[in-house]
């Protein structure tokens, strides 16, 4: 299926969605993309630059792609840590749909970067403050966007998979 | 829409008279020909219903003339009944794939029944599944897999409409299937998607519940622009620069396209090589099979793979990789895509579902001997089996009673032929003289008696009479004696009282001495005979 995923890299890198710029590691491997996002206006993130990893998994589209953020980022839904694991229901693999694109993946990732999901945390600290005390939370927000995420962002090396 | 010529359909032939296409392939040439000597007039839209017979020729002769070329035009036959959901058939697909094997038809099964899969689920819509291309199968490299024409990989000439590409693979539709929830997807997508996925099998789109025996074969319409797509010789990379419909561009990479093989760089080897020779030795080699160990030329390996015995091939039922040769025990016996009968048939459950699907059933299962259903069941399975052996006893008493009256008749007839005639009559007629006999019988011996007895009165009378003058006799002479015994005694007495002496007795003596004695020995005797008178 390596056929759908150079034309969905074709496709995402020409009219990349909003905030993202997509490239493919030094390496050609066609299974790992390097995205950059800058999230607009209405999100708390908005003046950061985020580095995501999007791996394909070698039967993707069956499998879900994984995602994850190279940058560090406060969010109820992302790990606080340099792994970056983000919770989407898009990517669980018992709501994964082989027809979803991954231009619907990026963006889902935007949504959730200006929408955060409390109710579905992998940070329950975070979610929780989020709910109960928003002014903390953006406070936190803009101190990890200052802290991590103003320059353009550093990909780790692939791992040949 | 200029031409429209289901090739690959062959069950749906529709005359293509009116729009043939302007340069026509032998092969379509040769299919056309064939179906319009067959079938002459029939609606394009339903399809004809070819008898599975006729069928059977069309596919035949089609693959005779269009030899060694693949046989798009198979053996396919619309199932009769709409329940009935047609699952392509290794029959068919060999009949696809064997023809590109050197020689042609090399392996041609005759036997054209399909796998046919009843209704498994109630809501689905009915339609055959058209078997897929080889391609379709994704036999893996390894199985000869990369020698298969590959229809998933075509060059497009333009981008195609946006609703004729697969949501999965994102390139316009190989082999269309159409799901119960109406999402359509390559043969190869959905069935790499249902085996794969996880939570079972659900629609790559809305993840409804989906059985492969549900899906089928998307509409013709389709089919037909998707067959119309005009596609790049896949050897354009070698210099061809054919454009075709994608329908007939197998046909023309795989026999008519002069960039399709190289020449043997073997010196005096005037074969050629489908890939491009990697140095100058002649590769046309005898090699061993590493499956079956049969010898093959090196070149050939792959076509080998893809009809050996020992190699694997899809299932396309289950879509598991299957050895050829245990195909037949593997769809018997463990496929989980084949229909099956409930276990607990034999109580009775008409159910029929997919073997993946029968554990679930059983354990509801109504039949299943555990259930009060099935207790219940079970002892009325046993009455009438009871029943039925009863009935079973009393046939076999009534031929044996059959047996004994036709006997008897035969006994009787036999009794009566030699009685001449009525054998009851015959019986009593015996008796009757029997009696009249005995009757005589009795007659003569009353008479007889009577006869025996007169005699002896006869005979007896005078005896008697003759006694009883004895007796008279005796009676007179006792008289005489007794009255000559007292005359004696009295004169002995006379004598006594009148003599002196003795000598007068004397006298008398010397002549009545003898006499003298007598009396007194007279009267004794006298005594003794008179005594029984007194």
């Amino acid at each position: 299926m390596a056929k759908r995923i150079t034309k969905e890299f074709a496709e995402v890198s020409q009219e990349p969605p909003e905030g993202f710029t997509v490239a493919l590691p030094p390496n050609d491997s066609i299974h790992t993309w390097h995205v950059t996002l800058r999230p607009s206006d209405p999100s708390p993130y908005s003046p950061g630059i985020f580095g995501l990893v999007l791996t394909l998994p070698s039967d993707y589209p069956f499998k879900a792609p994984v995602v994850k953020f190279v940058t560090r980022i406060y969010h109820p839904n992302v790990t606080n840590d340099s792994l970056g694991n983000i919770c989407l229901g898009l990517l669980k693999p018992d709501a994964w749909k082989p027809s979803t694109k991954l231009r619907a993946v990026l963006e889902a990732v935007r949504n959730l970067l200006i929408e955060p999901q409390p109710d579905d945390p992998l940070e329950d600290r975070i979610a929780e403050e989020f709910r109960n005390d928003r002014p903390s939370f953006d406070k936190n927000v803009k101190f990890h966007v200052e802290k991590y995420a103003r320059a353009e962002p550093t990909f780790p090396p692939v791992v040949a998979s | 829409m200029p031409a429209d010529e289901p090739t690959d359909e062959p069950a749906d032939v529709n005359p293509p008279l009116d729009n043939q296409p302007s340069s026509p392939t032998p092969t379509t040439a040769a299919a056309t020909s064939a179906v319009l000597e067959t079938s002459s007039s029939e609606s394009s839209d339903n399809g004809i219903r070819l008898s599975p017979a006729a069928a059977r020729r069309l596919a035949r002769q089609n693959l005779r003339r269009a030899s060694p070329t693949p046989d798009l035009v198979t053996s396919l036959v619309r199932p009769s009944s709409p329940d009935d959901l047609y699952i392509g058939t290794q029959v068919a697909q060999f009949r696809r794939t064997v023809p590109l094997e050197e020689g042609g038809a090399s392996l041609q099964i005759p036997q054209p029944a399909g796998l046919f899969i009843p209704n498994v689920s109630s809501e689905r819509r009915s339609g055959p599944l058209l078997p897929p291309h080889p391609s379709s199968l994704d036999i893996p490299k390894r199985y000869g897999g990369d020698c298969i024409f590959d229809m998933y990989s075509l060059t497009y000439v333009e981008d195609p409409d946006v609703n004729l590409l697969c949501p999965i693979c994102h390139d316009p539709l190989v082999d269309p299937v159409t799901t119960p929830c109406d999402h359509t997807f390559c043969y190869r997508c959905l069935r790499q998607s249902i085996y794969s996925s996880p939570s079972g099998t659900a629609c790559p789109i809305d993840r409804d519940h989906l059985v492969w025996p549900n899906c089928f074969s998307a509409a013709r319409l389709v089919r037909t622009q998707l067959n119309n797509l005009m596609v790049k010789c896949p050897y354009h990379g070698r210099g061809c620069k054919e454009e075709l419909r994608r329908e007939v561009v197998e046909s023309h990479a795989t026999t008519e396209c002069r960039f399709k093989d190289f020449t043997c760089p073997g010196a005096d080897c005037d074969k050629t090589l489908r890939s491009k020779p990697t140095d100058d030795t002649c590769p046309h080699v005898e090699i061993k099979c590493s499956y079956c160990q049969t010898g093959i030329e090196a070149p050939d390996r792959d076509f080998h793979m893809l009809s050996c015995a020992m190699t694997k091939t899809r299932c396309e039922a289950c879509w598991r990789l299957v050895r050829r040769r245990q195909m037949g025990s593997h769809q018997e016996s463990e496929c989980d895509g084949i229909v099956i009968a409930c276990p607990y048939q034999e109580f009775g459950c008409p159910s029929r579902s997919l073997r993946g699907l029968m554990s679930t059933h059983t354990v509801t299962c109504a039949f299943h001997p555990d259930t009060p259903s099935g207790i219940i069941i079970r002892s009325q399975r046993e009455l009438i089996q009871s029943y039925s052996d009863l009935g079973q006893q009393i046939q076999q008493l009534n031929t044996r009673q059959d047996e004994t009256n036709r006997r008897i008749n035969e006994v009787t007839a036999s009794v009566g032929r030699r009685g001449g005639g009525d054998p009851a009559g015959g019986d009593s007629r015996t008796i009757q003289d029997l009696d009249a006999g005995f009757e005589e019988v009795h007659q003569n011996l009353t008479h007889l008696e009577a006869r025996q007895s007169m005699w002896t009165m006869n005979q007896v009378m005078p005896i008697r009479e003759e006694v009883t003058e004895l007796r008279n006799n005796i009676n007179m002479i006792r008289m005489h004696v007794n009255w000559l015994l007292n005359r004696s005694r009295e004169e002995g007495r006379i004598r006594a009282a009148n003599n002196s002496g003795s000598s007068t007795i004397r006298r008398e003596g010397p002549g009545d001495g003898s006499h003298h004695m007598l009396p007194e020995r007279r009267r004794s005797t006298s005594q003794e005979t008179d005594l029984p008178r007194l």
